[in-house]
């Protein structure tokens, strides 16, 4: 494989690296979750900001950025060595707000243009916000570019950030501390990802008394070598007094000399550009297959919450399907208006036809010409959408229960508006499953009396064999009804169910048992429907989530690819 | 100790009512609302507790700060010793360091603090006790570690002791004061705090004198956007001494009114109040005031018997009940005729538990409105809890109702009458033609006294039957009665008062809060 080839199958595996890392979603929770979005986020600004833009522009001058605590004179330093006033300074923290990249105006062309930190808007004046502001300036050394940045560790959190940002573009770190803050440490952790880059650190030890210097910076040199760094200058600075503004020259001359010498040698500038490069695809490589492990754990747990859902429906849905079954929705009202009704003999008078005595008549027109099987009907539609509603009541809360440990936090309690309008919903469509059931029991009435033409025109009869048809099917589509529950329960479900086919048998002259098992069936599949669009819901909600396997794949595919040809980009 | 009124206006009775109300209101909590946050609050309460019952005149003044900030070199100014290590290595205190002025009651509390002998120090032990170590008599005075250094077991030491110390003195220094660990780990939680803290600029000799006014600006700026706008700011320098006795005079004022570790006390317990409150909501429970609570449980009721299908039981149980008593009451014959009326083996019809549930999942949405996450979720769960008992009672409950009820004594007797006057009249007829009975009146004995007893018998039947009738019906309507009344009874003793309690724990809390936060 040529190397140009491998260099652009590079760039093409970085840049899907960097698509599938700003795909991912991690929305749960989890432990460990807030430090894997971090982390993703700074890899994607990591190969937007830094890498792709170097590895496409390996001439372009160094990235020098002056990084360190709050206090630590960073702005001073970057003043110092330039020996101009470019960036301001104070006794008020955090000072430098815009970050300030000072190069010299023969290297315009690379930091004009969004070449260098393509993502930081440019302003070039004094405009605050989170703006780049460029500052041409001949004291500035060719091919180097000083970048005074943000504390590390502002009160602001907007700064940190971008310091972060800024430090994860550099192609050498310029670290300034200082004798009251070099053990703090949020610069450490700082350094530590320095460490683990390889990123070029030189560290200077600034606003130090002379008389301590020696034991400060013994103890900086310590602390640098156990950490890691012991190849890094270190430089210091005494603290001294400002000669026009700025440090004098004799302070920040070491400093200034090595820079330039850095600057001016193009391979030991291209030898310090490629560590931090290939430093920084290394952590990449590694930081994305840690993003897929908190990805991957978060899809298993998406995964998990799929699974509660379908145990949850399954268990809910089979207690359901078993009622209708066993016929236990045959109960309390319902039971009861048919009891009274029986009493009375009026499914008798359904079943053969008889008109109502004069005497009922009579009261059916003085109390508004109420069908007699009015209040059955009623206690049926009532029975069948209350146990739709508990269906999906028990359903909803099994689920709740589940994820409450599979996504904890994820799923909020409802509150008391939303879960009533939810009830209020599952209530309308239970109803209408419901009265679509009942219309369906009158017809199958009405098209098995059909054949003989008898009944059409008599609508009080029709809905009332209707309403004694729903009596035996929700006792079960079995003729006797299996039952369950205590003796006399039982007992008084089948003889109602009993009664129930007899007066059909009466009524239609044929076998009741097909229409029951039909409109008993009918229930079932009403109930599964239900409970389906419950669960269909459910599982919407996990799917908005948005955490997929192959996210997880193709972060890791493009990371391997990363990781296999980075050793032979060496070489360019 | 009560009287004293000063800086935070606390008094020592209501710092311990505010205590209790925090203990009252995690009792409520507990099992409720989120465990952590109870548990938290439970420790904490408790240490609160302790501090009270530990040396009131004595004040415990921890200065916490930066490694570099000169804590450890305020500390020296301020006990007027080379104590405590001072030095250019980062960082320097390893340990909290302790200074009492009058030692002899602070043994418990340095104890209690955590500190041990070899690192304390007494002042007034000394030989050098003068008019100024008299004045500082009740200090208890800490020197932490740093927080922000690369030693993490500093951060723990610090983050242990500044819950324990009555007042906080936070160093700060030039290059150090807008540290993101110092403002959002320290300074933020404890915005309830002000009252208890100090904030020291530290090494204000190193900022030219025209810009001091311009950084003391800009720290006040940070601390009021920490919440701390109560908290006083003082500028010092151990080194060349400026401001140490506006800080020593400001520590004095404080040790003498004598309340930092109540004014502490009640600081901590109005974070922990606030705390447990955005965990568990104070919202007023605006479904359980007695009239709205009172409909809802009336609509269960009627719900619930509605379930049941109780509603119409008792019509039919009539039928039965009456059919039963006409039966005994009545003429033998007649009564067996009767039979094929209507059925009188009324049944048990179950509770539509569908129903029920959602009955009871209303009551709980009525009664708990306004409640908020846990608290919801705890009387829902309370309600569903009892449900399985309900429908047990409810069961029992129409058994009951369906049982048609026995007719009264008196029926059976009407009953036996009329067999027995049925019997006589047979026996006159018998006597009549068998034997020779004596002459009645100019009619024979025997056709007379059959005469009788079947015009008393045609009399006395549907006498009878009226009787018994109106007998089943009163009967019958005491019965409905006692149905209804069981059913509420069951509906009481189960849910309502499931959710009734889990309603007193809401308005303990409620209180409890309220108290602890002194509103």
């Amino acid at each position: 494989m040529s190397e140009s080839r491998a260099f652009a199958e590079l760039v093409s595996a970085l840049i899907r690296l960097r698509q599938s890392l700003d795909d991912v979603s991690l929305p749960l929770s989890a432990p460990g979750a807030d430090e894997a979005r971090e982390a993703r986020r700074t890899t994607v600004d990591q190969l937007e900001d830094y890498v792709l833009p170097r590895l496409l522009q390996i001439d372009a001058p160094l990235l020098a950025v002056v990084g360190g605590s709050t206090g630590a004179g960073k702005s001073t330093l970057v003043n110092g060595l330039v020996r101009a006033e470019v960036t301001s300074t104070g006794v008020l923290r955090p000072t430098t707000r815009a970050p300030v990249l000072v190069h010299h105006p023969d290297d315009a062309y690379w930091f004009t243009a969004d070449r260098i930190l393509p993502d930081l808007p440019r302003s070039d004046g004094d405009a605050a916000g989170p703006a780049l502001r460029l500052v041409p300036h001949p004291g500035a050394p060719r091919g180097l570019a000083l970048l005074d940045a943000p504390d590390v560790d502002s009160v602001d959190r907007a700064n940190r950030d971008l310091a972060g940002a800024l430090l994860g573009a550099a192609d050498l770190w310029i670290f300034v501390t200082s004798a009251a803050r070099y053990a703090d440490q949020v610069p450490w952790q700082v350094l530590a990802d320095a460490a683990r880059r390889s990123t070029a650190v030189a560290i200077v030890l600034d606003r130090t008394d002379p008389e301590d210097a020696a034991e400060v910076r013994g103890h900086l040199a310590r602390m640098l070598t156990a950490r890691g760094l012991k190849d890094s200058p270190l430089f210091s600075v005494p603290e001294s007094a400002m000669v026009d503004g700025l440090l004098p020259a004799s302070t920040v001359e070491p400093v200034r000399g090595w820079l330039d010498e850095l600057a001016g040698d193009t391979a030991v500038r291209g030898t310090v550009v490629e560590r931090s490069l290939l430093g920084t695809l290394r952590t990449l490589v590694y930081t994305a297959h840690q993003v897929a492990d908190a990805v991957s754990q978060q899809v298993d747990a998406v995964q998990a919450m799929r699974a509660d859902v379908q145990t949850a429906h399954a268990e809910v849905s089979g207690r359901s399907v078993d009622a209708v079954r066993t016929g236990t929705l045959l109960r309390g009202p319902v039971l009861a208006r048919w009891q009274e009704l029986v009493a009375g003999s009026e499914p008798d008078r359904w079943a053969e036809g008889r008109r109502a005595g004069i005497r009922d008549r009579l009261s059916s027109v003085v109390r508004g010409r109420q069908r007699p099987s009015t209040r059955l009907e009623e206690a049926e539609l009532e029975a069948v959408s209350a146990a739709l509603v508990e269906a999906s009541a028990q359903l909803s809360d099994e689920v709740a229960s589940r994820w409450a440990t599979s996504a904890r936090g994820l799923v909020a309690e409802p509150d008391a508006t939303s879960r009533a309008r939810s009830t209020r919903e599952l209530r309308a469509r239970a109803g209408a499953h419901a009265a679509a059931w009942q219309a369906s029991a009158v017809a199958l009435v009405r098209s098995a009396a059909g054949a003989d033409g008898s009944m059409t025109g008599d609508a009080d009869r029709l809905a009332g064999l209707g309403a004694v048809l729903q009596v035996a099917a929700l006792g079960g589509p079995e003729s006797g009804g299996a039952g369950s529950g205590s003796g006399t329960a039982v007992a008084t479900r089948v003889r109602a169910v009993e009664e129930a086919r007899d007066v059909l048998r009466r009524a239609l002259d044929t076998d009741p048992g097909p229409l029951v098992t039909r409109l008993a069936d009918e229930l079932r599949d009403r109930t599964r429907a239900s409970l389906a669009a419950d669960r269909e819901q459910r599982l919407a909600t996990v799917a908005a989530l948005g955490a997929e396997t192959h996210h997880v794949e193709s972060i890791r595919e493009a990371a391997r690819t990363v990781d296999d040809l980075r050793p032979a980009s060496g070489a360019t | 100790m009560t009287g004293v009124e000063g800086v935070t206006g606390v008094s020592g009775d209501e710092v311990v009512e505010r205590l209790d109300g925090l203990h009252a209101a995690v009792e409520a909590g507990r099992g409720r609302v989120d465990d952590d946050v109870v548990t938290d609050a439970t420790k904490a309460a408790e240490r609160a507790r302790e501090r009270l019952r530990l040396s009131a005149s004595h004040t415990v003044v921890a200065l916490a700060g930066a490694t570099g900030s000169g804590k450890s070199s305020v500390f020296n100014a301020l006990i007027g010793l080379d104590l405590a290590a001072v030095g250019v290595k980062r960082p320097t205190t390893s340990w909290a360091t302790a200074c009492a002025w009058d030692p002899s009651g602070a043994a418990d509390l340095l104890e209690w603090l955590g500190v041990p002998a070899r690192h304390q120090v007494s002042r007034m032990s000394m030989l050098d006790t003068s008019a100024e170590d008299l004045e500082m008599e009740g200090l208890v005075l800490l020197d932490l570690p740093d927080h922000d250094s690369t030693e993490v077991s500093h951060h723990l030491e610090v983050d242990r002791l500044v819950q324990y110390a009555d007042l906080i003195v936070w160093v700060l220094d030039p290059q150090k004061y807008a540290d993101a660990a110092l403002h959002e780990r320290y300074l933020r939680p404890h915005a309830t705090h002000a009252d208890v803290m100090f904030a020291v600029l530290n090494q204000v000799d190193r900022v030219a004198v025209p810009d001091r006014q311009a950084a003391m600006d800009d720290i006040r700026r940070l601390l009021d956007d920490d919440g701390l706008q109560a908290i006083p700011l003082l500028a010092t320098s151990a080194a060349n001494g400026d401001g140490m006795p506006e800080l020593r005079r400001a520590l004095i004022d404080r040790l003498h009114a004598k309340e930092a570790a109540r004014a502490r006390v009640a600081a901590d317990v109005e974070t922990l109040a606030n705390r447990l409150a955005d965990a568990g909501g104070v919202e007023a429970a605006t479904g359980a005031d007695e009239t709205a609570a009172g409909a809802a449980r009336e609509t269960l009721v009627g719900a619930v018997a509605d379930a049941t299908g109780l509603a119409t039981t008792p019509r039919q149980v009539a039928r039965a009940t009456e059919g039963h008593a006409r039966r005994v009451a009545g003429w033998p014959p007649l009564a067996m005729l009767r039979g094929g009326g209507p059925r009188s083996d009324s049944a048990v019809t179950p509770v539509d538990e569908s129903r029920l549930d959602g009955a009871v999942r209303d009551y709980v949405d009525a009664v708990g409105a306004g409640t908020s996450g846990a608290w919801a979720a705890a009387l829902r769960r309370a309600a569903r809890d009892r449900q399985p008992e309900l429908v047990d009672r409810l069961t029992s409950a129409t058994a009951d109702a369906t049982r048609a009820a026995a007719p009264p004594g008196w029926c059976r007797a009407l009953g036996a009458l009329q067999l027995l006057l049925a019997l006589a009249a047979v026996a006159a007829v018998v006597w009549q033609l068998v034997g020779s009975p004596p002459e009645v009146g100019g009619l024979d004995g025997g056709w007379a006294g059959a005469v009788v007893a079947v015009v008393a018998l045609l009399v006395l039947a549907p006498v009878a039957g009226a009787l018994a009738t109106a007998a089943a019906r009163s009967g019958l309507r005491e019965q409905a009665g006692t149905v209804r009344r069981g059913v509420a009874s069951a509906v009481d003793e189960t849910v309502v008062a499931a959710v009734g309690a889990e309603l007193a724990a809401y308005a303990a809390w409620q209180r409890g809060l309220s108290a602890a936060r002194g509103t």
